[in-house]
């Protein structure tokens, strides 16, 4: 009876020091517990916008680069245009692919290697003239744009 | 209590904790605002920009204009090496390599095939067999 009076009926808190160090440990538990949480927010998210901005530069540079081709191309011969990518964006590597679809929908696309990030560049319908095809990965060291006449 | 020290005992700044509280979770979300918008700004990869479309389409232009002007000399093979040579040396001073060669001509349709290159290094374009019309075209 003493017991239970003295657990229920207190009303006077515990002192200001176990006070302190309770609020402590409950914030500290907090913190572990948002930071477990919060990596989709503060890594997974900003790496995903990233890419998807790199990305989009990535595959509009290479079909501007692809239509340039197609207008200076000869009726009668060859071009081959070298150039080079960054090897990863957002930490992560990607694959550029020309042959995404047909004829006036034909589209470069440029997604990394989980496939968590697509992002798709139209090539202005050049496919219905000519074929277009291929892919490239971010990690080789030099990539190629080949026209042949014939 | 009169020995206790009067600052551990003042409880009358409650206002200034809540304040420190909203200040603090104002700065979570004010980093992760930041967190988001720095990352957003990216530069675009000027390599795979790099390209010699101008280049092209003025050579060949210029080697159209030029055959216009001078279909009697077609033939004349000193000629044509000679205007090889300084063609090359224009272009070389931009940093491109350039070379043409007549295939054939036809002196009475004043046509003729021409092989036109041009690099500046990553760019390469040949062209393997240029038909030039003199009379038909207009430049």
């Amino acid at each position: 009876m003493g017991l239970k009076d003295g657990v229920f009926r207190d009303d006077e808190a515990v002192s200001t020091t176990v006070g302190y160090i309770l609020m402590t440990g409950v914030a500290l538990i907090f913190l572990a517990i948002i930071m477990v949480t919060c990596v989709s927010i503060f890594v997974d998210n900003p790496s995903r916008v990233v890419m998807r901005s790199g990305f989009t530069d990535v595959g509009n540079a290479i079909s501007t680069k692809i239509v340039d081709v197609y207008i200076v191309c000869p009726d009668n011969g060859t071009l081959t245009s070298v150039f080079t990518l960054p090897a990863e964006i957002g930490g992560s590597e990607y694959k550029v692919d020309a042959s995404i679809g047909t004829g006036q929908d034909q589209m470069v696309e440029v997604s990394d290697l989980s496939g968590k990030v697509t992002v798709r560049m139209t090539i202005n319908g050049i496919a219905e003239s000519v074929s277009v095809s291929g892919s490239t990965m971010s990690g080789k060291w030099e990539h190629e744009i080949h026209y042949n006449s014939s | 209590m009169a020995g206790i020290n009067p600052f551990v005992r003042d409880e009358g700044g409650q206002w200034i904790l809540l304040s420190g509280l909203i200040i603090a979770v104002g700065l979570i979300v004010l980093s992760i605002l930041l967190n988001q918008a720095m990352m957003a700004g990216g530069r675009s990869p000027e390599a795979i920009l790099k390209f010699p479309k101008d280049d092209i389409r003025e050579f060949r232009w210029e080697v159209h204009r030029w055959a216009h002007h001078n279909v009697s000399r077609l033939s004349d093979g000193a000629y044509i090496s000679n205007l090889t040579n300084q063609t090359m040396l224009l272009y070389g001073s931009r940093g491109i390599s350039v070379n043409l060669s007549v295939l054939d001509v036809n002196a009475t349709n004043q046509t003729a095939n021409l092989t036109l290159f041009i690099t500046d290094g990553p760019t390469t374009c040949n062209f393997r067999r240029e038909y030039v019309d003199c009379i038909h075209e207009s430049i």
